[in-house]
């Protein structure tokens, strides 16, 4: 890696492109992920990488790193074309990728983790010191602020990004791929962070941004692309966009609200939450007093970007964790801290975000899986289970929630993703219960199921349920609940009420930039 | 005085075989695939040590034989757990009850005696005099006359904790365990990996079973283990497969046997049930670890559902 | 080996060891009569190879060993006998895998379960009452002794397989100590317990031979336990605490004292086992007198793929292999250790994942 003297902007724009995609698309099955995009990199430029989740920005730069393989198009290293057929590969070619999840190993040190699969050794030992000096002298060089013989293990967060990053450099990247890097750290440290980055750049590094944060690509990026469905929107420098203009590429232009579904009639509150507050392991503050209320008729979304505290918010409301604070009443009764058993009998129905690891039992049949439901009930049963009330019951149930399944006694876990959601869905929402809460109800589910899952929904709503939908997709929050709340940072920092917003407004707040 | 001494010179006796064992087993543990059938290993390692020295005169072989059998029979576990996708707990146990009929089997029907096959004329592993350390207070009784197993398996301790901590190998075995991940991603193979420490493991409880077939008489039957492996086991556990650790353990679970050794001398009727301090000993390791660990974390959700530890801004 | 899902963390995260010993007892399970027997003819073929290199006699050894039990009443009611044990181990064995634990102390538990039946009938009056008495003290004490372990598991998450194993060992040793220093027969040379008196044994099915009625007391157990699981609320929620943990949480269901009570269970099974064993076969106590009934248990229960009635069915399977084998010790050279290989081989076989899960 040789250490160039740094480039003014203007040299940075003419700079020959060191990474070249030239109209890569990738298929998945019928999906197309990502579709005849150029995307290119130059030396000394940080360049951002900005879409909505499933805009198709993991797959190509997987192709990039040598993850995945593009059905068509060419990637061009120096003007030559080259096959990235793994990350080896694309290693041995100077691309490195810094991932969200990190992948090392905690009982090791800073320069063990470093240098792991490719040690300093002499014969079968390892040289420790050799390496230690190497990861020192490369920590200055590239203004990292990490000591080799550090356990992985203690270091904060931000650190072991740090040594992910180190890694990357170790191997002389010229291009270095950064995937949603500040989404774990504190602001103090993206801070820092941004200021290592710029050092990077300013050193001949070629940066990859993947981001979500429009106003940090403000603050580092030179040079922004942005992926909607798979295809390149818009490819220009940072000052010719303002972020409205960048949210507006993001989300798609300003559509009227074509929704069919009817406004709720709110009643009596039945979920009334106030002050919530959540702190982690780790003593760290996850939620921050969230306030809020549901009422019978109405679907109130929660909206938000996915990792800023709403699967918290929803394990801490159904009994799955315990809040540090505040007070959640289900019906008027005081539920705040209570175990999920307490927390049904008062009325509560919960469509969990882990369909299968918590939402059902694989290897128990649809038959169990609906059945479980209704223990409590004489439905099943008297003193001892009736099977053929069970089979009756869940017969019944599979047709009203369309299941489609060859028989009551069919696995959960051969089923489709949309009918094991159903199934799901028949067992917490044929009982009608006062309070629905649902997370993420429809992720991974095609479009007829989908708009199943809605209907249900909304079916409930106008039955005199009240519905708490958390979700990260901007098109279903915006099409089916009644008010809006959007959550970032375990706070709620807008709320819609009386009106249904655009899909523009909404993810502009989601993205960080003021209605 | 001299009592200390006798003591300290049956702890050391007692040390050896869950030493060596579990310096192994502290390999397989720690590349996250535990060989519970350390105890297997050994049962099959000290029959070989026992025939291939008798038939050939010298317990050295013996103890080679065993070393090599202790591995083969471990080879049995990591089939069964890597080829035919056993889980691997229940691979062991399967695998320490497959030995229990083994070695029976070929003690009744090879060497056709009914249970316990004890040669005669064998040539033992030789012991060790105290030599320089003789007139040593406490210690020089305490080595004088230990088998030369005990520096072995002191030896193969200090080997064990030199590969884990300063080999590559070593490395590679931390990293399979501790983060499948990591290790796939720089192209370390975990299965590769986690065989070979499995039959390291089984190597090491050869040298565990030799000595118990070789070092005071030559004998055997399928008793001779008594448990001493599933001990060793917990030795790992409790040491927390690091090499301190297990040394410590097998100390402590060493002093506990020997303690039930010197009680038998006293009380007839108290003999039987000394018998049982040093498997007690260990449940109450095991439970002392499992209870300090529950206190420092904390269990906010179930296993199965992790959550990722996003960390807000502002 | 599969391990639990890889925790998702931003951070990484420590790994102990011991982490991993934790996985609940359906995964190890492949669904599939199928695999079973399957298993059981591979298993039966490997013997056959077996037989074959050591017989002097292989054909006789091999009739022997797979039609013994037919051979004589006395063979055909020592298969009932042992099966009716088996049977109780098995299902011991059962409900601790179901609810997600690995209670592998059986062995332990009945040993002291037929300790006290012994102990209790000898001192309690004659005829039904005594025995009654005496099984009744035998599964107490069977639950008593697997309490330890359990509620380490339950509360501290402690490996139950290495504490009900020590407490094998213990068990053992405590059970030599017990009978030399209180119960031991005077005028025996062996350390075992006066032998009872006839009024106590078990009434015999078929004359001249170890069947007893403890057979259809054990039936009438495992048709309560299958009514247990399959037919009342509490056996569904013992099932989802022990398939799926997460699942039963979300749920409301509590975990721990489900697995608590399952494993109490398992033990109460264990020591019945013993107390029949002791009444039934050998009417006294007697060190040794159990062949590894509680780790036969264990393989007979994965035959039976932890189905009630697919345990009895292995367990008269197994049983009569046990028979056979006797019966071929005493016609030929070929040692009865052959059952404790088969059932190693077994296990294997029966867990193996190979050829994909259902």
């Amino acid at each position: 890696m040789t250490i160039k003297p740094s480039t003014s902007a203007l040299d940075r724009q003419s700079a020959p492109a060191l990474l070249r995609l030239e109209g890569i698309t990738k298929r998945f099955g019928r999906m197309v992920a990502v579709e005849g995009v150029h995307f290119d990199v130059r030396a000394g430029e940080i360049h951002a990488l900005l879409g909505e989740n499933g805009a198709g920005k993991s797959t190509l730069m997987n192709c990039l790193f040598g993850l995945t393989q593009p059905d068509a198009g060419r990637i061009l290293v120096n003007g030559k074309p080259v096959n990235i057929t793994s990350p080896r590969r694309a290693q041995e070619l100077g691309v490195g990728m810094v991932h969200q999840h990190f992948k090392l190993v905690p009982s090791m040190t800073v320069a063990e983790n470093v240098f792991l699969g490719s040690e300093p050794h002499t014969g079968p030992f390892l040289r420790h010191r050799a390496a230690d000096e190497t990861v020192a002298q490369l920590a200055k060089t590239y203004g990292l602020d990490l000591r080799p013989g550090d356990r992985v293990g203690s270091l904060s967060v931000g650190a072991q990004q740090r040594v992910e990053i180190l890694r990357a450099l170790a191997k002389q990247v010229r291009v270095l791929i950064l995937d949603e890097p500040t989404a774990v750290l504190t602001p103090v440290e993206a801070e820092r962070f941004f200021a290592v980055i710029k050092g990077f750049a300013a050193q001949g590094l070629a940066i990859v941004l993947i981001s979500h944060h429009l106003n940090e690509v403000r603050q580092v990026a030179d040079r922004v692309t942005v992926l909607r469905r798979g295809r390149k929107v818009a490819d220009a420098p940072i000052g010719t966009l303002t972020n409205r203009d960048l949210a507006t590429l993001i989300i798609g232009e300003e559509r009227p609200v074509l929704s069919e579904v009817s406004m709720g009639k709110p009643g009596q509150v039945r979920l009334d939450v106030a002050g919530l507050t959540l702190r982690n392991g780790k003593d760290l503050e996850i939620l921050h007093g969230v306030d809020f209320t549901v009422s019978t008729g109405e679907i109130v979304g929660i909206l938000g970007i996915a990792g800023n505290g709403q699967t918290e918010l929803v394990e801490a409301l159904t009994g799955l964790r315990r809040p540090s604070g505040g007070r959640v009443a289900i019906n008027g009764i005081d539920v705040t801290g209570s175990d999920p058993g307490t927390i049904r009998r008062a009325g509560l129905g919960h469509i969990p975000e882990d369909r299968i690891g918590r939402g059902m039992a694989g290897y128990w049949t649809v038959k169990d899986n609906i059945a479980v439901g209704y223990l409590d009930t004489e439905e099943v049963g008297g003193r001892l289970l009736s099977n053929a009330r069970i089979t009756a019951l869940v017969r019944r149930l599979m047709q009203k929630f369309d299941i489609r399944a060859s028989s009551p006694e069919q696995l959960a876990r051969r089923l489709s993703g949309g009918n094991a959601q159903k199934m799901v869905l028949a067992r917490e929402l044929s009982r009608q219960p006062s309070v629905v809460i649902c997370a993420e109800p429809t992720r991974g589910l095609d479009i007829a199921a989908t708009d199943f899952v809605r209907a249900e929904l909304v079916a409930q709503r106008d039955a005199g349920a009240a519905v708490l939908l958390v979700s990260s997709e901007i098109e279903e929050v915006t099409r089916i609940a009644d008010r809006i709340l959007v959550i970032s940072s375990g706070r709620v920092i807008a709320r819609y009420e009386g009106r249904r917003p655009t899909e523009a407004e909404v993810g502009r707040s989601m993205l960080g930039e003021a209605a | 005085m001299s009592a200390v001494g006798d003591f300290l010179f049956l702890v050391l006796t007692s040390l050896v075989p869950i030493l060596a064992t579990a310096a192994g087993g502290m390999f397989a543990d720690r590349a996250r695939a535990p060989n519970i059938a350390l105890d297997g290993c050994m049962l099959v390692a000290s029959l070989t040590a026992v025939v291939v020295g008798t038939v050939t005169g010298n317990p050295w072989l013996g103890l080679l034989a065993a070393i090599v059998a202790g591995a083969a029979y471990s080879a049995v576990l990591a089939f069964a757990a890597f080829a035919l996708h056993c889980d691997l707990i229940i691979a062991g146990i399967a695998a320490n009850l497959l030995a229990t009929g083994l070695t029976l089997l070929i003690v009744q029907h090879g060497l056709h005696s009914a249970g316990t096959y004890a040669p005669f004329g064998t040539a033992l592993i030789p012991r060790v005099p105290a030599g320089p350390l003789q007139d040593v207070p406490i210690l020089g009784r305490a080595v004088g006359g230990q088998s030369a197993l005990l520096y072995v398996a002191v030896i193969a301790t200090i080997v064990a904790a030199i590969v884990m901590n300063l080999t590559r190998f070593g490395a590679h075995i931390k990293a399979v365990g501790e983060s499948e991940e990591a290790a796939l991603a720089v192209g370390i193979r975990p299965v590769l990996i986690r065989t070979i420490a499995v039959l390291l493991s089984g190597a090491f409880a050869g040298i565990g079973g030799g000595y118990l077939s070789l070092s005071s008489v030559a004998t055997f039957n399928s008793d001779l283990t008594g448990g001493l492996g599933f001990i060793a086991f917990a030795a790992v556990i409790f040491g927390r497969a690091t090499p301190l650790g297990i040394t410590f353990a097998s100390l402590l679970f060493a002093v506990a046997t020997s303690v039930a050794i010197y009680l038998q001398g006293s009380g007839a009727n108290i003999q039987q049930l000394v018998q049982c301090l040093p498997y007690v000993v260990t449940v109450v390791a095991l439970a002392i670890q499992a209870v300090s660990r529950s206190r420092r974390q904390r269990f906010d959700v179930s296993d199965t559902n992790y959550v990722p530890a996003i960390i807000p801004r502002g | 080996m599969t391990q639990p899902a890889a925790p998702v963390e931003a951070t990484t995260t420590g790994r102990k060891p011991g982490d991993w010993l934790r996985a609940p007892g359906w995964r190890l399970l492949p669904m599939g009569l199928l695999q079973s027997i399957v298993a059981v003819v591979i298993g039966i073929v490997i013997c056959l190879v077996i037989i074959f290199l050591i017989a002097d006699d292989p054909l006789t050894a091999f009739r022997a060993f797979v039609l013994g039990t037919f051979s004589t009443t006395y063979a055909f009611g020592s298969m009932l006998a042992v099966a009716t044990v088996l049977v109780l181990t098995a299902l011991a064995a059962a409900v601790s895998f179901r609810a997600g634990a690995f209670n592998i102390g059986t062995e332990g538990q009945l040993v002291l379960g037929g300790l006290a039946a012994a102990v209790v009938a000898q001192n309690t009056g004659m005829g039904g009452i005594g025995q009654a008495a005496a099984l009744i003290a035998s599964a107490l004490v069977g639950a008593l002794w697997v309490a330890i372990p359990a509620w380490l598991r339950v509360r501290y998450r402690t490996n139950e397989i290495l504490t009900t194993l020590m407490f094998n060992y213990i068990a053992a040793d405590l059970a030599l100590f017990l009978v030399n220093a209180y119960f031991r027969d005077p005028t025996s040379g062996a350390v075992e317990t006066p032998p009872l008196d006839p009024t106590l044994w078990l009434p015999r099915l078929l004359r001249t031979s170890a069947a007893n009625v403890g057979l259809l007391l054990v039936i009438g157990l495992a048709m309560g336990l299958w009514l247990l699981f399959e037919r009342t609320r509490t056996g569904k929620r013992m099932e989802a605490a022990g398939l799926q943990p997460a699942f039963a949480e979300y749920l409301g269901i509590r975990s721990g004292s489900h697995l608590l009570l399952s494993l109490l269970g398992s033990g109460v099974l264990a020591g019945l086992a013993g107390g029949i064993a002791v009444l039934g076969i050998t009417h006294a106590y007697t060190t040794g007198f159990s062949p590894q009934y509680g780790f036969l248990g264990i393989t007979v229960a994965l035959i039976g793929r932890l189905k009630p009635f697919g345990i009895l069915l292995a367990a008269l399977l197994y049983s009569s292999l046990i028979t056979g084998a006797t019966v071929m010790q005493s016609a030929t050279d070929v040692p009865f250790s052959l059952v404790f290989i088969l059932q190693g081989v077994l296990i294997l076989l029966i867990t193996s994942r190979r050829g994909g899960v259902a």
